[in-house]
């Protein structure tokens, strides 16, 4: 505002009250209502008043003030008042935000038949806008609703208030279709289906007025059948053919041509035709009909891949960055041979569909369809180098959307570099996000798009907020504490550069916001199938369920670190002090571990099997190979060992002589579970066949993960029992002389035991696949001669 | 069936199956964000029935004089949702607001390899103007056929004559 006083020039006014708006939306409702708002309306209407407003944005600004006030008659008013032309979109044009503003007002205030009339105009100059029709129904139906009937005053508006008024309006955009002999719209066909659908849900006798559904949607597959649309445009209807489902698919299939005998004739010889013929197939698959046998579903594989493959002869000419026309019936093939995977568990299943992926990418190297299934299924299977090949290519914000399709497969077989390199570029899309967005919030008033101000704030707090960021940082933390710490030393020096708290929790667990994007895969299933609301959340909920997991371990870990070695002198003031200090930190320990014991007690009664979401879902976490491979356990009481060793500095007596001996009986216990499964092998008998384990080599990362805290851990109590051993050269007690050899043998033992761990698996470990994985690439090598990493 | 809107930013969570075609980039943050400050009028997106982003385009103004022009950026559309006539529908919004802001001509650059648009902008009205050699980076670089449609307030299609030699991009204002 001073700059205001000194230059009164409009931008200077107007960050003034974009300042007062922001504030109105930081603040709570009263205030924002009773205060900001008010302020920001009184200044703008100032400028109304002295017919100062110069920009778009600035009426815009004014526009939002108003509603967000809840004054939207005046906002009306407003809009009525200004010149159509104030705005950038022209009178008749489909962006015309003068009439598009006015209509969601009205429709807002209720006024429907003033709404429903712009909407009636807005689709006769633009009969393709969705929203349109959408908000043309709500209106058409709310009028009817209460059986509103034009009067004196209103008979110049030209609004459809009855349901066969809003019938003619669609037949008549359709009739206007048919008598094009260019390139029709979809509009209003699908608005006519959209009203069949709305009208059959009130069991509205009018429906019957329309075509039936088999009718209509027949009629629509006729005319833009062959484009690729088509599948998703009609998915939502396809519910109301209920019992003509078959005869739907009978007549779709005999008017394509494709059902000859002779094989030649069963093959389409064009792009147009192929693509009906697919969307054929993802109607079939939507409709159910490939919940067939196993032996049927084999078979119908087959006949998409050599439907696929002869169809590659079409697409010769296409350049390396199209899409090949034949690739979705790969794609539906992979996907019936993953429902047959599902029911029998026969990996070769699997292998089958990752030598066909391979193929069809060689075809066509853009189809990024064909690479986030290769991705997903070689993470089930364990592998995770070919995965690399595949480059997906993620940037920038692709690492909160996409991230998860590279950061579970990495971590899952532990290639622990590439996952480091990853996580590391990542890392650093989320932590320059702010310097970032905050210099366009500026930019955004300097241009004066104010409404964009808000927006972007609310876009840095969405990315800060995100649940992958809180992922990578605990996971880099754990991954650093693995591969950069040879030693105590290193391992103290990397735990206390990572600035943890163990004391107060830094995460906001209430505010993490779940950006996946899980929507990106092509999915044709029937809607039970497909990932839903519950299952989105259920991912969701187990997602931070690993977090925590992830986050009490590493705070619990930095709580150790941080616990002092008392000096000999017990007396001085200074050991006094330090014991202050080590009293918190051996309370964070305690109340860490108790936390983390309660939350593996309940990660075990949630988990009691292998979660698996949808093909085109969300991975699962490691929630399930934790828990089963007894990890928590051994963890708690690794930290149980460090309490004890701690406990022994203290002349109160509250450690027993048996507590470590407990313990170390424990640990013993835990580390044989452990170690017993992974020694299991990966390659086990399934099937009558051998197979791969995957979890095995998931047990084996987790083993490597909590033997290395284990690691941590007891060069911690090495630490804290240092300065006692020169006590059983004194004359102290014979008890506590007892108890520090007890506790250093104790120790000793545990180590010896995890040495034997490291010295019988190293090789395990530090293996990359082929190696591992001899056996089982005999049998990848008979399905795929050429994979190129081998 | 489109939603035609301006683009948020939220919808960069959701472009994932338009931004993964090869032939789009995903750009850092404050690419997006830069046009959205400034030209937010131009930075259009098209939604389907079910929600999913069909495609969208991003625009800008600049230039001085006769040289003020309306200029694409980026246009993209997701494979599923190709030959629906989306991206001239993109143009026409793209144009009718450079026009409404009194720009002389509008203008792009397409990689010369790029058969498909090349054609698809001469049928919208869009001539080559000249070509800017090595303009896009890349194992080798590819030269840019830099193409214009002249606007009503450019009368005498002055802006659309075609140069005689190609140039670099040092020279490109």
């Amino acid at each position: 505002m001073a700059l205001y006083k000194v230059a009164p020039k409009n931008p200077y006014y107007f960050w003034a009250v974009m300042s007062i708006v922001m504030q109105a939306h930081m603040s709570d409702s009263k205030l924002s209502c009773t205060m900001y708002l008010p302020l920001a309306e009184r200044m703008i209407a100032k400028m109304v008043k002295e017919n100062k407003l110069e920009g778009e944005a600035e009426l815009k600004l004014y526009i939002m003030v108003l509603e967000k006030s809840g004054k939207r008659q005046q906002a009306l008013d407003f809009v009525n008042g200004l010149l159509e032309a104030s705005f950038l979109g022209t009178p008749g044009s489909r962006w015309n935000f003068y009439l598009t503003k006015k209509a969601e007002l009205l429709l807002r205030m209720e006024r429907y038949s003033e709404s429903n009339a712009i909407y009636r105009q807005l689709l006769l100059d633009d009969p393709d806008q969705w929203q349109y029709y959408q908000d043309y129904f709500t209106s058409m139906f709310a009028l009817v609703d209460i059986n509103w009937t034009p009067d004196e005053t209103t008979q110049s508006v030209s609004c459809d208030y009855t349901v066969e008024l809003a019938l003619v309006f669609i037949e008549q955009g359709i009739a206007r279709e048919e008598a094009k002999s260019s390139k029709k719209l979809r509009g209003p066909y699908l608005a006519c289906l959209e009203l069949l659908q709305l009208l059959l849900k009130r069991n509205h006798s009018a429906a019957s007025r329309l075509a039936s559904p088999l009718e209509q949607i027949k009629q629509y597959f006729t005319i833009f059948g062959d484009k690729n649309c088509c599948f998703s445009d009609i998915s939502n209807y396809l519910y109301m053919l209920e019992s003509e489902t078959d005869k739907f698919l009978a007549d779709i299939l005999t008017s394509l041509g494709l059902n000859g005998e002779n094989t030649e004739d069963m093959l389409a010889k064009e792009p147009k035709i192929m693509q009906r013929h697919v969307c054929y197939l993802a109607v079939s698959r939507r409709l159910g009909k490939h919940c067939l046998s196993h032996q049927e579903k084999l078979r119908l594989a087959e006949e998409l891949i050599h439907r696929h493959r002869e169809g590659l002869t079409l697409g010769t000419d296409l350049l390396t960055t199209d899409l090949q026309y034949s690739d979705n019936y790969c794609l539906l093939a992979v996907h019936l041979l993953y429902d047959a995977w599902c029911e029998s568990g026969d990996q070769l299943l699997l292998w089958t569909i990752c030598a066909l992926l391979e193929s069809a990418l060689k075809s066509s190297p853009s189809n990024f369809h064909i690479k986030l299934l290769l991705t997903k299924i070689y993470s089930y299977l364990g592998i995770y180098g070919p995965s690399v090949g595949i480059k997906l290519e993620l940037r920038h914000i692709q690492f909160d959307t996409l991230g998860y399709m590279c950061f579970h497969p990495a971590l899952k077989v532990g290639h622990y570099s590439a996952w480091k390199s990853v996580l590391t570029e990542a890392l650093l899309f989320f932590s320059t996000n702010f310097k970032d967005t905050s210099e366009y919030i500026i930019s955004a008033y300097k241009y004066g798009s104010f409404t964009k101000v808000y927006e972007f704030v609310q876009f840095r707090q969405r990315l800060n907020d995100s649940l992958q960021f809180a992922l990578l940082n605990v996971e880099k933390n754990i991954c650093d504490l693995i591969l950069e710490t040879s030693n105590h030393q290193s391992a103290e020096k990397v735990l206390t550069s990572m600035d943890i708290d163990p004391i107060i929790d830094e995460c906001k667990w209430e505010d993490l916001r779940d950006n996946r994007d899980l929507d990106v895969m092509l999915t044709w299933d029937p809607p039970h199938s497909c990932l839903t609301h519950e299952q989105r959340h259920l991912s969701f909920t187990e997602q931070k369920q690993w977090l925590r997991l992830r986050n009490l371990t590493v705070r619990a870990l930095t709580a150790a670190m941080l616990l002092p070695a008392l000096p000999l002198s017990h007396e001085s003031t200074t050991s006094q002090a330090v014991n202050g200090g080590g009293t918190n930190m051996c309370d964070a320990l305690l109340s860490l571990h108790d936390q983390l014991k309660q939350h593996v007690e309940e990660l075990e009664t949630e988990h009691t099997c292998e979660r698996r979401y949808s093909l085109q879902g969300p991975f699962c976490t490691l929630i399930y190979p934790f828990v089963t491979g007894r990890h928590g356990a051994l963890l708690l009481q690794f930290l149980r060992v460090v309490q004890c060793c701690f406990f022994l500095q203290d002349d109160t007596g509250k450690l027993e002589t048996s507590d470590l001996q407990m313990l170390t009986l424990e640990i013993d216990e835990s580390m044989k579970l452990v170690i017993g499964r992974v020694s299991e092998g990966i390659i086990v008998e399934g099937n009558g066949q051998q197979q791969f384990s995957a979890s095995t080599l998931t047990q084996a990362v987790l083993a490597v993960e909590t033997l290395s805290h284990g690691c941590l851990l007891l060069g911690v109590c090495d630490k804290l029992l240092q300065p006692l051993r020169p006590v059983t050269g004194r004359k102290k007690s014979k008890k506590k002389e007892e108890t520090v050899q007890q506790a250093v043998t104790s120790v000793i033992s545990i180590t010896t035991v995890k040495n034997s761990f490291f010295t019988r698996n190293f090789a395990f470990k530090s293996s990359s696949i082929p190696e591992l994985s001899n056996v089982n690439l005999n049998l990848f090598f008979y399905y795929y001669e050429f994979l190129p990493c081998y | 069936m489109t939603t035609l809107r301006p683009f948020t930013c939220d919808d960069m969570f959701r472009f994932n199956n338009v931004n993964l075609d090869p032939l789009t980039e995903t750009y850092g943050l404050s690419f997006y964000m830069q046009y959205l400050a400034h030209w937010p009028e131009y930075f259009l997106l098209a939604e389907a029935p079910n929600e999913d982003i069909m495609g969208y385009i991003m625009g800008k103004s600049e230039g001085h004089g006769e040289k003020w022009h309306g200029h694409v950026t980026a246009l993209t559309v997701a494979p599923e949702y190709r030959r629906l006539g989306l991206a001239a529908t993109f143009m026409s919004a793209l144009e009718e607001i450079s026009e409404k802001k009194r720009a002389y001509f509008v203008d792009l650059f397409v990689r010369v390899s790029n058969k498909v648009a090349v054609d698809m902008y001469k049928q919208l009205g869009y001539s080559v103007y000249r070509r800017v050699l090595e303009y896009y980076s890349g194992d080798p670089d590819e030269d840019a056929f830099d193409m214009r449609k002249a606007l009503s307030m450019d009368t005498e299609g002055k802006s659309v004559i075609a140069l005689q030699h190609p140039v670099r991009p040092e020279d490109v204002e």
